[in-house]
């Protein structure tokens, strides 16, 4: 184009002093004319916000290198290292949990930028020639960025990465004829471990940077040359201005939005953290959102086919933008001249988006991924606060086994809850007394309410074995349940000695059926030290004894099928539902006087002595 | 000749530096067969139970790790036509589509993978999903009342158990 073209071009400024040492350093460097030569840049057709994607996209890359320096001179690779690692970012290191939440979300917002880079891309027909070259390194960079999470998440080693990772594993394995070599070489060898930590963070941390800023400086270089693509009618008089005009502001306005909103949203949100990987699980992985369209498909393609969703669809797609500059032959960038490629392209982006957004909705409707969820974020939270003690150098996972809570859970949800239901969670027909705040107080004063209803013994074979005490006052209930409460302090005591009025032990008549100094067995369980450590275990081990349930009992006898350990997690966890009620977590049924109940703060006694009890 | 040879002599240690490790047993804790429980620990009703599988300090790359549990099996007692009593089966947990961790739905008394939804009846054959074929199936052996489980991982995503 000729200069005299160049409409809305400012006034050249006056020429500015320049010192001695200045003219020195250009002589050297010759930066001048660079910059001059970028901000001169015509910009045809005028500046645009459309046009500020690619600028913002690399300096989001930067924030990424960055945060990502930061992240690395703190983490391990090494499986037991790694979450550990990523823990102490995430709780110690000041300002670690903002940059993680800037890294994560980084990626997230540049694959929006990404995708809407594209659509302008497609949209003003700049993938054709002269700048399909371009268009291929966009989608080569646009791959690169999808592999830095595939590797990233690895690195974490939570459930969320390990148990993903596998999946990553598995799906490479099925590329034809070298699946196989790939998965040991993406692995490090025949399984997840150490070696799969140190390649995924080369790959992360060197490789794929590389990569990145080799194919963006051949981007940038190759948009130089060719510049940006002119309007495909354009305006009489042309318009044409320069890059250090508007497009200048337009950039710096849209960089400064775009790197403010990752660092609030960052900060805010922070980088997910869930608990350490344990390859025992049948954890419920799900990618992030700009992989569910590919994890959806995965569900349709059954058997032989399998290999339909993990490499020919996504092949196919990658393969439709590869040649795309190739067959549209349209004679112009008009949306007449090319109308079935941009409604291809609409199509494609629409089943992405309607494989994604059914995805979501599957699990909207799965109940058992609104209950695998709360675990999750339960035994992620306890991980947490199990690490600022400091973990074993035998690593997160070994921490995690070891602790009674976590194990315990992890024991009772796969061997008491198809009997027992728990916060809400009923998987089978539940024949046992419903354990959501076992033996707290409110859970207490409801046994003794309705002991034959359905959340207590109303499914078993002992329904009708104690009455309801609904018909006592409001006082004396509570009575009774501090009564059975305070139980637990004390070996064996007579009800009389207890803190209840004579004569509310006279009408209520417990020692009639029940036990309270272990001296003999009568009709009901004897209520020695009950809930104690040892009655809970007495319970669990044997509830057929002779002074608890008898034969009447139908619940296994777990002292042969458990080992002392588990059985000891086992009631250690048993004993934490009375104070891990949090309603904000699991919604406690529907007893309004119970849900207010709940949120009251334990006494500092009662406090103490449940942390006795739970302490490994 | 001497040129060639010289070309192999460098190439053969580059080749085999950057691709080492395939085929390459980094991680230990498979193959052997491993004590996972007590006989009495299975049901007697026949629904499977899940039990951690623990390896004696396993080999981790250039760790030797803490005895630790590196996986779990399902295992399960069945009665098979032509047998005297039930006998015990044993299922490896990860589901031969793309290796998430298999559940148990004790609702609907079948196998799930919770990832892509496959679903597997009580006898590990493919009821529905993607699964390419059943809960690979492994060797199991009963000693003085404890079972021991042969812990084995298969190549995933093909119609065939083949070890992997």
């Amino acid at each position: 184009m000729s200069e005299p073209n160049l409409t809305n071009r400012p006034a050249p400024p006056p020429p500015p002093r320049r010192s001695r040492l200045w003219e020195l350093l250009d002589d050297r460097f010759g930066h001048r004319k660079v910059v001059r030569s970028i901000l001169e840049l015509p910009v045809e057709g005028g500046a645009s916000i459309g046009r500020t994607l690619g600028s913002v996209l690399a300096v989001l890359f930067l924030v990424q290198c960055i945060t990502g320096t930061l992240l690395a001179a703190f983490y391990s690779p090494s499986v037991t290292d790694a979450w550990a690692s990523v823990a102490y970012i995430e709780l110690v290191v000041t300002g670690g949990r903002v940059v993680r939440g800037i890294h994560h979300l980084g990626t997230s917002a540049m694959v929006i930028l990404v995708g809407l880079h594209f659509i302008h891309v497609v949209v003003t027909g700049a993938y054709k020639a002269p700048r399909e070259p371009n268009w291929w390194i966009g989608l080569a960079l646009f791959a690169l960025i999808l592999a830095y999470p595939l590797t990233g998440y690895t690195l974490l080693w939570d459930q969320l990465g390990y148990w993903a990772s596998k999946v990553r594993t598995g799906i490479t394995g099925t590329v034809p004829l070298i699946g196989l070599l790939l998965q040991d070489l993406s692995l490090g060898g025949n399984d997840h471990g150490n070696l799969t930590l140190t390649r995924s963070y080369a790959l992360h941390s060197i490789v794929l940077p590389t990569l990145t800023f080799l194919l963006i400086g051949i981007h940038i270089f190759l948009f130089r040359r060719k510049g940006y693509t002119p309007p495909t009618q354009p305006a009489e008089p042309p318009v044409v201005e320069i890059y250090a005009s508007r497009q200048l502001s337009y950039d710096v306005l849209m960089i400064g939005f775009v790197i403010l909103g990752v660092a609030g949203l960052g900060w805010w949100f922070g980088a997910p953290l869930g608990a350490p990987a344990d390859p025992t699980a049948n954890y419920l992985a799900r990618p992030e959102w700009y992989f569910l369209p590919l994890f959806q498909s995965l569900k349709y393609f059954h058997g032989p086919y399998q290999v339909v969703g993990t490499v020919v669809l996504p092949g196919l797609v990658a393969s439709f933008l590869f040649v795309l500059p190739l067959v549209d032959r349209s004679r112009s960038r008009g949306f007449r001249f090319r109308w079935p490629w941009l409604v291809a392209c609409t199509v494609l982006l629409g089943i992405l988006i309607g494989l994604g957004s059914l995805a979501k909705w599957e699990d909207g409707h799965d109940p058992r991924l609104a209950d695998e969820a709360l675990f999750a974020e339960r035994e992620a939270r306890r991980a947490q606060q199990l690490a600022l003690t400091g973990i074993p150098p035998e690593g997160a996972s070994a921490m995690m086994n070891r602790d009674p809570l976590v194990r315990g859970e992890r024991i009772f949800r796969s061997r008491c809850r198809s009997c027992h239901a728990l916060e809400g969670y009923v998987s089978d027909e539940p024949k046992g007394p419903d354990l959501t705040a076992y033996g707290s107080k409110p859970w207490l004063r409801q046994l003794l309410r309705d002991p034959g209803g359905p959340r207590f013994f109303g499914k078993t074979k002992i329904t009708d074995g104690m009455l309801s005490y609904a018909y006592l006052s409001e006082e004396s209930l509570q009575q009774l349940t501090n009564m059975l409460w305070s139980l637990k302090k004390y070996g064996g005591i007579a009800v009389s000695d207890l803190s209840i009025s004579d004569q509310l032990v006279a009408e209520s008549e417990c020692e009639d059926c029940h036990d309270f100094e272990e001296e003999y067995a009568v009709e009901g369980p004897s209520l020695a030290g009950f809930q104690s450590d040892r009655w809970v275990m007495s319970m669990l081990e044997n509830s057929s004894a002779e002074h608890l349930y008898g034969e009447e009992s139908e619940m296994p006898e777990f002292k042969q099928k458990l080992s002392l350990t588990d059985r000891q997690a086992v009631v250690a966890f048993l004993r934490s539902l009375a104070v891990r009620a949090d309603r904000t977590v699991w919604p406690f049924v529907d007893d309004p006087e119970i849900s207010t109940e709940l949120h009251e703060p334990a006494k500092p006694d009662e406090a103490e002595e449940e942390q006795g009890a739970t302490a490994p | 000749m001497a040129g060639a040879g010289a070309v192999a002599a460098v190439a053969t240690p580059l080749v085999q530096g950057v691709t080492d490790p395939i085929g390459r047993i980094t991680v230990s804790g498979t193959g052997e067969f491993v004590e996972v429980c007590d006989l009495v620990a299975i049901p007697e009703d026949g629904s499977p139970v899940q039990v951690a599988v623990v390896i004696d300090e396993p080999r981790d790359g250039w760790n030797r790790m803490p005895t630790s549990e590196v996986g779990s099996v399902w295992l399960a007692r069945r009665v098979t036509t032509g047998s005297p009593g039930p006998e015990i089966w044993a299922w490896s947990t990860i589901c031969p589509h793309l290796g998430c961790g298999i559940d148990w739905e004790s609702s609907s008394k079948r196998f799930v993978c919770p990832c892509h939804d496959s679903y597997f009846s009580s006898d590990g054959r493919v009821d529905s999903g993607p699964s390419p074929r059943q809960m690979d199936r492994l060797q199991v052996r009963t000693a003085g009342g404890k079972v021991q489980v042969q812990f084995e991982k298969f190549v995933m995503g093909i119609g065939e158990q083949k070890p992997g």
